[in-house]
């Protein structure tokens, strides 16, 4: 009797271990018409380091409008943007020059001009370079 | 020694100590960009466009780009400065400007810098000569470039470090290039052979 009780927590341990994938699966009702691999066609790409960060968009409200030139940090240019606007419709032009650039993914404008036009019939413009803050640079 | 002295044109920036050389008249401003039709658009593509004098490489000056036209949308004439960039063999034009023509007839103006990461001092001892500096015709900034070179080599210097461009608005204001000619404590260089 004490020879049967020895091997039997031992039995449940070794039971634990069972691998129930290695059990045969039940059989399928369905045929089995699916291949044995599936080729995804995936095209591996490294990009260069000088690969041009991705798209994206910014809100207009966060883009800085700036007269000068200067930056405390690197920034790629990444569109020039230009507004017309008839006179008098400043803040319209200072608006689509924002809408412009966030449009661009820029995060500022800088060394923005504004010109004021010589006659009524003139468009003014407003205008300056869109840039995008960079953390990297080549 | 050649009577060709190769001048070096060094680009320092306030980061960090970066140079570059130009080994060869090659300039694309104004009117002369025949070969731009020979550029390889994807590698036009992957020239940066900055809008610091910042990079962080030691970086050699190839030359001033810039876009003198009337460009009816932006987008092309920020193109035009990378074809012209990548033309000279550069991988960024750095502290570029844009000025607006007056009226909607006038030239805008979009220019800078083109450089590649090369490091010309090799952690050579060097002393500073003297200042240099030019100004060019707006339209014919590789002039300035060219006058640069000019008052270097005049000055006996080996390189021209910390180069800073101001393209100017026009209306008076012309493009102008400063610097500061360098020579070599050890001779010779290999920048005069």
């Amino acid at each position: 009797m004490r020879m049967l009780l020895v091997p039997a927590p031992l039995l449940l341990v070794l039971a634990a271990c069972v691998d129930p994938y290695a059990m045969p699966l039940p059989a399928s009702p369905y045929p089995a018409e699916q291949p044995a691999t599936i080729n995804y066609n995936v095209t591996m790409h490294q990009p260069s380091a000088t690969t041009v960060s991705p798209h994206r968009e910014t809100r207009s409200t966060e883009v800085l409008i700036l007269q000068s030139t200067h930056l405390d940090r690197p920034a790629e240019v990444v569109g020039i943007v230009d507004v017309h606007e008839e006179m008098g419709h400043h803040d319209a032009a200072l608006e689509a020059l924002r809408r412009k650039a966030a449009a661009m993914g820029a995060d500022a404008v800088v060394g923005v001009e504004f010109h004021h036009s010589d006659s009524h019939a003139e468009p003014t413009h407003l205008s300056g370079l869109a840039v995008r803050f960079v953390s990297a640079l080549p | 020694m050649r009577a060709h002295v190769l001048l070096a044109l060094l680009f320092t920036l306030p980061a960090c100590s970066i140079t570059t050389l130009a080994q060869s008249p090659r300039h694309h401003a104004g009117s002369e960009h025949e070969d731009e039709s020979a550029v390889d658009p994807v590698a036009a593509a992957r020239v940066r466009v900055l809008q610091n004098e910042t990079l962080s490489c030691p970086s050699e000056v190839l030359g001033t780009v810039d876009v003198h036209e009337e460009v009816k949308n932006e987008a092309q004439a920020l193109a035009i400065l990378q074809r012209r960039a990548a033309a000279l063999g550069a991988e960024a034009v750095v502290g570029v400007e844009f000025h607006h023509g007056e009226g909607a007839h006038e030239a805008t103006h979009l220019s800078g810098m083109a450089v590649r990461c090369q490091d010309l001092i090799r952690g050579r001892e060097y002393y500073v000569i003297g200042d240099v500096n030019a100004a060019g015709e707006m339209g014919h900034d590789e002039e300035a470039f060219e006058t640069l070179r000019a008052r270097g080599h005049a000055l006996g210097a080996d390189l021209i470090i910390g180069i800073h461009f101001e393209h100017g608005e026009g209306e008076g204001q012309a493009p102008r290039l400063t610097g500061k000619a360098i020579r070599f404590h050890a001779m010779p260089s290999p920048i005069l052979r």
